[in-house]
């Protein structure tokens, strides 16, 4: 990669990074993340990923599946500090079929020298709204 | 009651998992910080929870039901910065009477320092990958097609 780009705030890498998925660019969603490691994925339903390897590979698989995804980000809650930035945002996702589902994602920005990196990012589906406003289940086994 | 004053993201975290297991609601709301930018996703009901006033509900739910449950941490990443530390992990969930691992949970926790120490600002829990047991409400996540998604 000749040039690397320089995300001068947590919002440019974020903004990359979901602009990268609706474009099926996999080499431009690898670069928002950071070069370390240590970076974390999880996605919806899933264990977690640790690594450029296994993340590259699982977003590799879904772009090949999922292209023409749309996002509306929503209810953006942020805090940060000087080196880490940590970003709660509510995914509304329409697929090239029309489907749509809404995602809860954590994205974790952190400062790596002059520019802002992904380096976790957590997303687990949203129950349907009308569940949302029927009283709680009293069902669920885990918490 | 008095409020604790927690000096490490660590000692937050101790705090927010003894008060879970013990069902403290007092407890649990005194390792939140008092802020209405507070996040907090359940892994059964899975909605944002946002405020304190929210997340106080969210727990008085949880706790409405019989959990009498321990929770152990695994694969625990840490990363800590001035005044932030973000903590990705399991939590190995082991119910009264049963030895074996009823379900595992992938969370992230975030805490933030204040003048008053440690607190936490953002929980998001998550069911584990199917294949560990895990016993999420019928049709939660079979709602969504996820490899079709992210």
């Amino acid at each position: 990669m000749a040039n690397k780009p320089r995300f001068a705030t947590a919002n440019e890498a974020e903004a990359v990074f979901y602009g990268s998925i609706e474009a099926g660019d996999l080499d431009m969603l690898m670069q928002v993340w950071a070069d370390d490691d240590g970076i974390l994925c999880i996605h919806p339903g899933g264990g977690r990923l640790a690594g450029r390897a296994a993340i590259r590979e699982s977003w590799r698989s879904i772009l090949a599946n999922g292209s023409g995804m749309r996002f509306v980000l929503t209810d953006e809650q942020a805090t940060l500090d000087e080196d880490l930035a940590v970003h709660a945002v509510r995914e509304a996702i329409t697929l090239s079929n029309n489907s749509q589902g809404v995602m809860l994602a954590t994205n974790v920005y952190r400062r790596v020298g002059d520019s802002w990196r992904l380096i976790m990012h957590h997303a687990s589906p949203e129950p349907p709204r009308q569940e949302a406003e029927a009283p709680l289940p009293s069902r669920g086994t885990l918490h | 009651m008095t409020e604790t004053v927690f000096h490490t993201p660590d000692e937050a975290e101790a705090a927010y998992y003894a008060a879970f297991e013990a069902a403290d609601l007092d407890a649990m709301m005194n390792v939140w910080a008092e802020d209405e930018a507070i996040v907090c996703v359940h892994p059964v009901g899975g909605h944002h929870l946002r405020g304190q006033g929210h997340v106080l509900e969210g727990w008085v739910h949880v706790f409405s039901r019989e959990l009498d449950m321990k929770i152990t941490l695994s694969d625990v990443v840490k990363t800590v910065t001035g005044d932030l530390a973000v903590h990705s992990g399991l939590e190995n969930i082991v119910r009264a009477g049963d030895p074996s691992v009823s379900g595992v949970v992938v969370f992230t926790n975030v805490y933030r320092r204040y003048e008053d120490g440690w607190k936490m600002v953002l929980h998001h829990a998550s069911p584990g990958p199917r294949e560990i047991t895990v016993k999420a409400p019928e049709g939660f996540i079979d709602d969504y097609d996820a490899s079709r998604l992210h």
